[in-house]
This record gives structure tokens, C-alpha cells and sequence, in this order.
């Protein structure tokens, strides 16, 4: 296998070559490290590449392999995390020049079961500062790139996750998503991104922004590879109460191609508005598609969800604040600006404000689970806009205005406050060769509703058979 | 409301609130920045009162519930 069809491979397809003996894991690494070291300089994905741990992990993983010792398909699969994932003695700078000296003196639940399912760490990957943002714009350590087009957002806030997926720089990634950031990314560089059920994953050694949204998720170049990192870092953990007790399914059971009978809600109000064009026509063209597979396609109303925004501002800000509120007060002029002026948002909020946001998303959150009685998932677009241009903050959608950091995450925080799962799928490009994204959201640790879905449609489309190495910068 | 309007009690509000919060006293402009995401805030929030909330308990009890089911 050439390199660079060895990069663009699928976990799913590697997995099995490496059991056989047929490819070596050092020799997969050694791909991913020189691409990193060729690439990285455009694309800004990788913070810090860890190349001798990687080959050192790589060469145990090959001399157990030998050994019969094969753990799973994860063993000798290079992967990468985003840069709030603490690994001990590795460098944790959650993109901000705050901590740009940190490092971390212990790893992260999610880490320990990576190095035990016998995955190679490439390295820590480039974010929005702190993760309170969907564009990945860094003023630290720069904005990492679109891949499809290095002019464009790869969205964020695991910007550097996604394009490190997509651009073929690692296998798999780790994100974490509060309001949409590990979604956000995949759908706008072309990629997988799945944000699991609430305590679905531990979030111990984690770099918190909003406790009470954070969750944690893959970003892979195919669903089933989403499946597969799943699989590795889910379930209960002691060092985590929120990491729940709900029995763990075999995910890859769940990757099913026939879809006959599924019902499938879509919401009439809130996910189709202020939408772009090209999007809106994409994520109609893939929901006619699931139809055509069989699955029974329905109206649904969640009338309360216009209210959405502000109730999760008021969550995440207050939440993210306490984080900071310490650090505010000695360093407050080393933060970006726009996360200072979110954070300090957060600082206004009265407590009397911040529960009113927190009955409504009791409300929310009943609203979508009786809709989820009728229907096993709904379906939307992942985000209303495809990837903008770096320098561009504001947008044109018909005759109307928006801000892109703003404007980016409408449709996926709604399910950051319901805790529901929820998976972007590539569903298609605009006429500019942009990724849409469809997204998926089932009921409360139904991951495996959203992983078939998904499965089916992707599947029986050609989407997820494009990367990004028509540009030349790939050679 | 317009977007461009600032109440001077808002900005008030925000300058006073954040005095002791910062390393570094806020410029003019990042003060009404603020004051004007706020006064947006508030406004969003004050909508909810169309909802009878007063018997809905706040969901940060959900997180917990959903980490204490146990199927097994």
C-alpha cells in the first residue's frame, strides 16, 4: 500500500491488515509522522507532535502483534488528540498562550483507554482557545486550516482535529463538544464527528469549559471508525460521577445498511432558517435519500426551541466563568479577546438568570424526548453554513447579516443542552467543493440509532470515498 | 430591540460587576461590547417567561440522573 492511500485508509480497512502482519504499525506511524512534519506548517493542525513516543508505542504495538498478542482494532492505529486532553508529561496548552508552559502530570481516563486499546499518540492538536468557540480562529498559535480550502474555518472548536482527520495527518481524532465543537469541525472539513449521549464518556483529565455541557467525542473519516473509537473510551469511571453506568453496546453491531421502517423526524421550525442555500438543498437531497432507502421521513415541531441560544449562552458562559474566574483576575490581558469578552459575559449572569436557563432546558429536553417516543432520530443540517473565509466574520444569507462565530453553532446546541446523541455524516458539497454535514440525534445512549443511520446513508453515497488531496499542497 | 442600542444602565452595570474581576481595567469598547451581548442576553432570558417555569425543575439534576441509570 502507497503512503498516501495508507494515510486515507480507514481505521476499519487498516485494522485488519495489521492483525494479519500484512502492514506494519511502525511503518503506519512513520507515514503520519512525515506527512505531519511535510503539512503541518500549512494546515496548523498539531500543536505538539509526539513522534518518538508514537514510534516507540508503534514498535510494542508491532513486537505484541508478532507475539500474538493483537488487541483490538485499535492496536498500532495512530490517532491524535485535541489539545485539553491531559497526557502525562505532555504539554496541555487547551490552545492558549495561559498555559503554553503547562504540562500534564497525569493522563486522562479517555487517554489510558486509548494506550490500552493499543493506539499510538501522534500528537496534541491546534483548537479555539479554551474551546469557548466554533471557529478554531487562534491568536496564539494560529488558525488552524480548512483542508478542502486553506483560505476557510475548519470550523471548531477541535478545528485542529478535524483537520487533522480529514487531511489524513492521523487515523482518528478526539474532540470535545460543548455546543457543537467536535460536529461543527467534521461537518465543515468534510469528516465524522460524533458527540455521544451525556456520561456516555469519562471527561476525567479533561480541560473543562461548561460542566454541564462538555461531552466527549471521535472524529474519524468514516462512521464506522467513529464506532470503533467509541467503543474504546466509553463507559463509567470511577474519577468521573458524571461518566454513567449504562451498559456499553457493541457499536460496530450497530453499522447497518438497511434502514426499512426507521422513523425519522424533521423539525419544521429553527434548523431550516437563516440556512445557505446550498446547504439547505443538501441536507434535503440526503434526507430524500434516506427516504428512498425506506426509512419512514416525518414533520416534527419542537416549538420551544427558538429560545435555544440564549438559554445555553447563559449555561456555558456561567459555567465556563467559575472556571476562570481566578485566572481573569491576574491574567485576563493574555486571553484572546473574544473568549475574554464570553468569558466576562459569563460574569454577568445572575444566578436568577442561569437557573431560568435551566428549567427551560428541563422543558427542552422533554420536548425532544416525547418527539423521540414517536421517532426513532431526527435529522438536520449540522451546521446552517458551509466553511467561511478566515478573514470574514460576517456572513450574507439572502438579505440578512450573521456572525459567523455565532451563527455557526445554531444547530448544534440544542442537543448540548438535551445531552442527546448525535453524529455528523458528509452529506454532500456546495457548488464552491465545501463539505455539508448532515446531523443525526437519537435518544439518551441510543448511539447505535445514530451510528445505523448514519452507516446506511453513508454507505450509499460516495461522500466519504472524497479527501481533500486534490490539492496539490497533499503531494 | 436594536442591536445598536446600548442602555447606559446596561453598560453601567457590566463596568461595575467586572472591577474586581479583571487583571486589567476593560477599554471603552470591549465595556460596550459587553453591555451590548448582555443587554441581547437578557432580553433571550426575559423571553422565557412566556413558559410557566415556576414548576419545572432546573435540569442540572438530569446529568446526574442519567450517570446514577444502571441497566446492568
Amino acid at each position: 500500500m502507497k503512503a498516501e492511500e495508507l494515510a486515507f485508509t480507514s481505521i476499519a480497512e487498516l485494522a485488519p491488515l495489521i492483525q494479519r502482519k500484512e502492514v506494519s504499525p511502525v511503518d503506519v506511524t512513520r507515514v503520519h509522522l512525515d506527512r505531519i512534519e511535510r503539512l503541518n506548517g500549512q494546515f496548523l493542525a498539531y500543536l505538539t507532535v509526539l513522534k518518538d513516543e508514537a514510534l516507540a508505542a508503534a514498535r510494542n504495538a508491532e513486537h505484541a502483534i508478532m507475539r500474538g498478542q493483537y488487541r483490538g482494532p485499535l492496536h498500532g492505529i495512530p490517532i491524535a488528540l485535541k489539545d485539553l486532553f491531559a497526557v502525562k508529561g505532555v504539554r496541555l496548552t487547551c490552545g492558549s498562550k495561559i498555559l503554553a508552559d503547562h504540562v500534564a502530570d497525569k493522563d486522562a481516563t479517555v487517554v489510558t483507554r486509548l494506550k490500552q486499546a493499543g493506539a499510538m499518540l501522534l500528537g496534541k492538536l491546534n483548537m479555539h482557545e479554551f474551546a469557548w468557540g466554533g471557529t478554531s480562529l487562534n491568536p496564539h498559535y494560529g488558525t488552524p486550516k480548512n483542508p478542502w480550502d486553506l483560505t476557510r474555518l475548519p470550523g471548531g472548536s477541535s478545528g485542529g482535529s478535524a483537520v487533522a482527520t480529514a487531511a489524513g495527518l492521523a487515523m482518528g481524532t478526539l474532540g470535545t463538544d460543548t455546543g457543537g465543537s467536535v460536529r461543527i469541525p467534521a461537518s465543515l472539513s468534510g469528516i465524522v464527528g460524533l458527540k455521544p449521549t451525556y456520561g456516555r464518556v469519562s471527561r476525567f483529565g479533561v480541560y473543562p469549559l461548561s460542566s454541564s455541557c462538555d461531552h466527549v467525542g471521535p472524529l474519524a473519516r468514516t462512521v464506522a471508525d467513529a464506532a470503533v473509537l467509541l467503543q474504546a473510551i466509553a463507559g463509567p469511571d470511577p474519577k468521573d460521577s458524571s461518566a454513567s453506568h449504562v451498559t456499553v453496546p457493541d457499536y460496530t453491531s450497530a453499522l447497518k445498511e438497511d434502514v426499512r421502517g426507521l422513523r425519522l423526524g424533521v423539525p419544521q421550525e429553527y434548523f431550516f432558517e437563516d440556512v445557505e442555500p446550498a446547504v439547505r438543498d443538501g441536507v434535503y437531497a440526503a434526507i430524500q435519500h434516506l427516504s428512498s432507502l425506506g426509512a419512514v421521513v416525518e414533520e416534527v415541531s419542537i416549538p420551544s426551541i427558538q429560545h435555544v441560544i440564549a438559554s445555553s449562552t447563559a449555561i456555558i458562559a456561567a459555567e465556563a466563568y467559575e472556571v476562570h474566574a481566578q485566572t481573569l483576575k491576574t491574567r485576563s490581558q493574555d486571553y484572546g479577546s473574544d473568549v475574554r469578552t464570553r468569558l466576562l459575559l459569563g460574569a454577568c449572569i445572575q444566578a436568577s438568570q442561569y437557573l431560568k436557563a435551566q428549567r427551560f432546558r428541563t422543558l427542552l429536553r422533554q420536548e425532544m424526548l416525547d418527539i423521540l417516543g414517536r421517532v426513532d432520530a431526527l435529522v438536520t443540517p449540522t451546521t446552517l453554513i458551509a466553511a467561511s473565509k478566515i478573514d470574514e466574520p460576517i456572513i450574507h444569507i439572502g438579505d440578512k447579516e450573521f456572525v459567523v462565530a455565532a451563527h455557526i453553532a445554531r444547530a448544534t446546541r440544542p442537543f448540548n443542552m438535551t445531552g442527546l446523541p448525535t453524529i455528523s455524516v458528509p452529506c454532500g458539497f456546495t457548488p464552491d467543493g465545501l463539505p455539508i454535514g448532515l446531523q443525526i440525534i437519537g435518544r439518551p445512549f441510543e448511539e447505535t440509532t445514530v451510528l445505523h443511520v448514519a452507516y446506511a446513508y453513508e454507505q450509499s453515497t460516495p461522500w466519504h470515498e472524497r479527501h481533500p488531496t486534490s490539492h496539490k499542497e497533499f503531494l | 430591540m436594536d442591536k445598536r442600542v446600548i442602555p447606559t444602565s446596561a453598560q453601567e452595570y457590566v463596568a461595575t460587576l467586572l472591577q474586581n474581576k479583571v487583571a486589567e481595567p476593560l477599554s471603552e469598547d470591549a465595556l460596550k461590547e459587553l453591555a451590548r451581548l448582555y443587554s441581547l442576553l437578557t432580553e433571550g432570558l426575559n423571553a422565557l417567561d412566556a413558559f410557566d417555569l415556576s414548576r419545572v425543575e432546573p435540569a442540572v439534576g438530569f446529568v446526574m440522573a442519567e450517570a446514577d441509570r444502571n441497566e446492568g
